[in-house]
């Protein structure tokens, strides 16, 4: 649990540090100086905590003539995001931020999906090795903080913006939901491959077990003896007579055997 | 043999036959067999279906739990119920009535064992081409075992759990051949050698032809039976949804649920042509009873080289595409949509009462997520269990017999055929003898396994033997019965190898099932989490026609249906009512689909679109047994006129966005 916490708040401070820069990241082009890893995490995330943000929500947080709107975060270090304080005592810089992100994800959204896929492209192995689960735990973190501080602005109050925040948590119950269901997906798959593993192989043994009990040479000899017997010549007597020994061999042993009572 | 030959004998005698002209008249009626048979000998070269024109399935939107196709076929049978199944498949024979002195025939009982047989071969077929055509892991096999007991008679189980995954479409097949072996190479329906009589019956969910009870295509003389089931069925879910009794678990194949009947009326099931102008028509696509010739070259070489399948060609290619047709006009959400909720309600019926009211809310998208995830999980263990089956079958030790028996029974049909055009009557008796030899010469085995499996053996040795016995010279049926006898023994246990297998597979796939089930469950009850929305259980519907003591699973105020949901109600006559839709103060309000079963009648009549007050108000769509459906416009459930079919509120059975979602950006 204490691990759990410790990774969603360092997680959350890097979140944080992410909307921190946006406000100085005009463009996408402004990560490229970072790996391509983070980068795919950061445009993830982005889009992540923006899903389900419809205009209403965004423009009601910061007027968009605004000039100001990375002031409130500019005065602050990333650090001070990653404590829960913050998010309590500061909710007006929570609200900038957050109108910020938003507002760059809706705008910049063709441009962050482009580049998500180029990157993709480039880097097929390094980007299979994405967390994604830990970044969607991360974006829910951040989304329910958004979703908080709205609710504490009063903001809320107007009946078409808790419309649209109630549709923003709802987006956030659902990306939570889809993270557990890809876990759960993942884990009945492995169920489902090992029992069809497991029965399979119990079929094949059952399977070879007969084909060494029953040889298909045996069947054929019986073939044999039929058309012997029935395209009789001068020597028929003697061999059917040995023929006839073997048939009969075969009926007790067969009829001895308990599965035929 | 000898007593089909004496009846014969007896009824020639009848007509005044001088009695020392014996010898003359046996060899007039063999003359006269041989030759009235030798246009008859022949099948028809291809199925009705083989000049349809091929379709890719289209892709539609439907649930990961459903599959496409279930096929279900009979692949054994329990020594009990062997008896009353050889009496049922003579005494319901199809093609003419069959004397009663061969009911106890060995021969009858072999014909009917090698039905089961030969069901069980062939079915590989349709199985392997439609799995070629469907999607991955959508096509699911369904062996069944034929039983007997006091209280249901002669029945059919399934052995796996296949018919529990909900499908589009369930198809019932077996061939047929006339019990009667004297009349083998004459006009009735026979499986021997090249010649393959299938017959199939296609059902889909109620709701996909509610006026017909969701039966899409049958072979004429099972529909009837057919019909008798349908409603069986769907009686014995209404009474289960009702009042909560237990359902009957009898799901017996249509093939068997016709030979259990006894004497009872041909029904007037509407009935339309495969190729039809009418196909609008609500009616029963007939598939005619077919004796279809296959290829027999590839029939001859068959036991080396079977990878051109003689039956695909003939008859499993047209089959199939007609299958992907009907798939590409069914609305797949629609038919599955019972079927899902009955796969829910074993393992979660919350969730199942739930699913009713087809709610948005994503508290039920994410469950209804997580349990469709499972039973997808139980498809794609069950399609693993049918790809077995087919290579086990198939492919193996038991596919290889079945060809040598196959080919075997070919050289002897082409044998007789040369000799039917020579008019050769010496050897014509022979020929004639044979096939019954063919049949019957070996007494029944005794353990469940080989009782199944002796027939298909008999036949591969048999007959085989037999066709060289031709080559030189004809013992008499006592020295083959004598043979056949000594070697029924060694052929039993060959075959048995096949018989245990299936039953081993019936058991380890069983159990290997179980085991996954509880697995699976226990992952789904540690994951799912609870609903925001929730169904009474104990809801009131009601209907001006029918009174108020109908039952709702769906949206519920103030104990009466008020929303989505699903209603049922049956009045004091026994009449029924089935409503899906929206409801308001109990009664059907808004948009929905209503099937009405009169007591006594054959067929449904079906309303979808509008309703207010428990009855059709606005554009509806009418389907009746026999008729186009048509639209027409309703006030207070009075038809006032034609309907505009643009403005008809369609039922729709979709759920909102279950299919999974991602989280990569």
């Amino acid at each position: 649990m204490i691990r759990w916490l410790t990774r969603n708040l360092l997680t959350l401070g890097l979140l944080l540090a992410a909307v921190s820069s946006a406000h100085a990241v005009t463009s996408v082009d402004e990560l490229s100086d970072l790996p391509p890893g983070e980068q795919y995490r950061q445009l993830s995330l982005i889009l992540l905590i923006s899903g389900g943000a419809d205009p209403v929500l965004t423009d009601a947080l910061i007027p968009e003539d605004d000039s100001d709107q990375g002031g409130a975060i500019s005065q602050l270090s990333p650090d001070d995001y990653k404590t829960p304080l913050i998010r309590i005592v500061d909710q007006e810089s929570m609200l900038s931020g957050a109108a910020f992100l938003l507002r760059f994800a809706r705008e910049s959204n063709t441009e962050i999906e482009a580049s998500l896929a180029a990157i993709n492209a480039s880097n097929p192995v390094l980007i299979s090795m994405v967390d994604m689960n830990a970044i969607t735990e991360d974006a829910i973190i951040i989304r329910n903080a958004i979703a908080d501080a709205i609710s504490y602005s009063g903001l809320a109050e107007d009946e078409q913006l808790a419309l649209s925040l109630q549709d923003y948590r709802t987006q956030t119950i659902r990306i939570r939901n889809i993270m557990e269901f890809e876990l759960f997906d993942e884990e009945l798959e492995r169920l489902t491959d090992e029992a069809i593993l497991s029965v399979g192989g119990k079929l094949d043994a059952y399977q070879r077990m007969f084909d060494q009990e029953v040889g298909s040479k045996e069947l054929d000899r019986q073939f044999d003896a039929a058309k012997y017997i029935f395209n009789r010549t001068e020597k028929f007597d003697e061999k059917a007579g040995l023929l006839t020994e073997e048939i009969m061999k075969n009926v007790i042993l067969s009829q001895s055997n308990p599965n035929n009572p | 043999m000898e007593n089909a030959l004496s009846k014969k004998f007896e009824v020639r005698m009848k007509t005044g036959f001088q009695h020392g002209l014996f010898v003359m008249i046996l060899l007039a009626g063999v003359v006269a067999v041989v030759s009235g048979c030798a246009g008859t000998a022949t099948g028809r070269d291809t199925s009705v279906y083989s000049s349809l024109k091929a379709e890719q399935v289209s892709d539609q939107k439907s649930s990961e739990a459903s599959a496409m196709v279930v096929i279900r076929y009979p692949a054994m049978i329990n020594t009990n119920a062997e008896n009353l199944y050889v009496s049922s498949f003579a005494i319901n024979a199809i093609g003419g009535e069959v004397p009663y002195g061969v009911y106890g025939n060995r021969q009858t009982s072999r014909v009917a064992q090698s039905i089961i047989e030969k069901s069980s071969y062939f079915a590989m077929s349709l199985y392997h081409e439609l799995k070629g055509v469907l999607p991955e892991g959508s096509v699911l096999l369904s062996p069944h075992i034929i039983e007997w007991d006091k209280e249901r008679n002669l029945y059919s189980r399934p052995i796996l759990g296949s018919e529990q995954i909900p499908s589009v479409l369930t198809i019932d097949f077996n061939i047929y051949s006339f019990p009667d072996v004297n009349e083998l190479m004459d006009a009735p329906p026979v499986t021997f050698g090249d010649l393959v009589t299938p017959m199939i019956v296609v059902k889909s969910s109620r709701w996909i032809q509610p006026s017909l009870g969701g039966l899409l295509i049958s072979s004429p003389p099972l529909v009837s039976s057919a019909w008798r089931q349908a409603r069986k069925e769907a009686d014995s879910s209404f009474r289960s949804r009702l009042d909560d009794t237990p359902q009957d678990p009898d799901s017996s194949l249509e093939f068997i649920s016709f030979l259990r009947e006894r004497d009872q009326t041909e029904l007037a099931v509407p009935l339309k042509g495969a190729g039809d102008g009418n196909q609008q028509m609500a009616a029963i696509e007939q598939y005619s009873l077919e004796k279809i010739q296959m290829n027999g070259e590839l029939i001859a070489t068959l036991p080396k080289d079977y990878t051109v399948d003689p039956f695909v060609q003939a008859f499993v290619k047209g089959a199939s595409t007609r299958i992907v047709d009907m798939l590409n006009s069914i609305d797949h959400e629609k038919a599955t949509f019972f079927a899902r909720q009955a796969a829910l309600e074993r393992f979660d019926p919350e969730l199942a009462n739930v699913f009713f009211i087809q709610s948005g809310d994503e508290s039920v998208r994410a469950r209804l997520q997580l349990a469709e995830a499972l039973v997808g999980a139980e498809r794609e263990f069950l399609a693993a269990q049918s790809d077995s089956i087919y290579d086990g079958t198939y492919i193996g030790n038991y596919g290889a017999k079945m060809r040598n028996i196959i080919a075997a029974e070919y050289r002897t049909l082409e044998e007789r055929r040369q000799l039917a055009r020579k008019q050769n009557i010496t050897t014509a008796v022979a020929v004639i003898a044979l096939a019954g030899a063919v049949y019957g010469a070996v007494a029944s085995a005794a353990s469940t396994a080989a009782a199944v499996t002796t027939s298909g053996a008999l036949l591969a040795g048999s007959g085989w033997a037999l066709h060289e016995t031709l080559e030189t010279k004809t013992e008499s049926n006592e020295v083959n019965r004598y043979f056949l006898a000594r070697m029924a023994p060694a052929f039993d246990r060959q075959m048995s190898v096949q018989m245990e297998w299936l039953e081993s597979k019936e058991v380890i796939t069983a159990r290997g099932f179980a085991e996954f089930r509880n697995k699976t469950l226990s992952l789904y009850q540690s994951r799912v989490r609870s609903m925001q929305v929730s169904a009474n259980e104990q809801c009131r519907f009601e209907n001006p026609g029918f009174g108020a003591s109908g039952r709702w699973y769906g949206t519920c105020s103030n104990g009466v249906a008020s929303g989505r949901g699903y209603g049922l109600i049956m009045n004091a006559r026994g009449d029924s009512l089935e409503f899906i839709g929206d409801a308001q103060k109990g009664l059907a309000s808004g948009a929905g689909g209503m099937i009405i079963q009169r007591r006594g009648q054959i067929g449904a009549t079906y309303y979808e679109g509008g309703f207010k007050n428990g009855v059709p108000d606005g554009v509806v769509r009418i389907e009746e047994p026999g008729q186009i459906p048509r639209t027409r416009l309703y006030k207070a459930g009075v038809d006032i006129g034609k309907g505009d079919a643009a403005s008809l509120q369609s039922l729709n059975f979709a759920m909102n966005s279950v299919a999974s979602g991602s989280l990569t950006p």
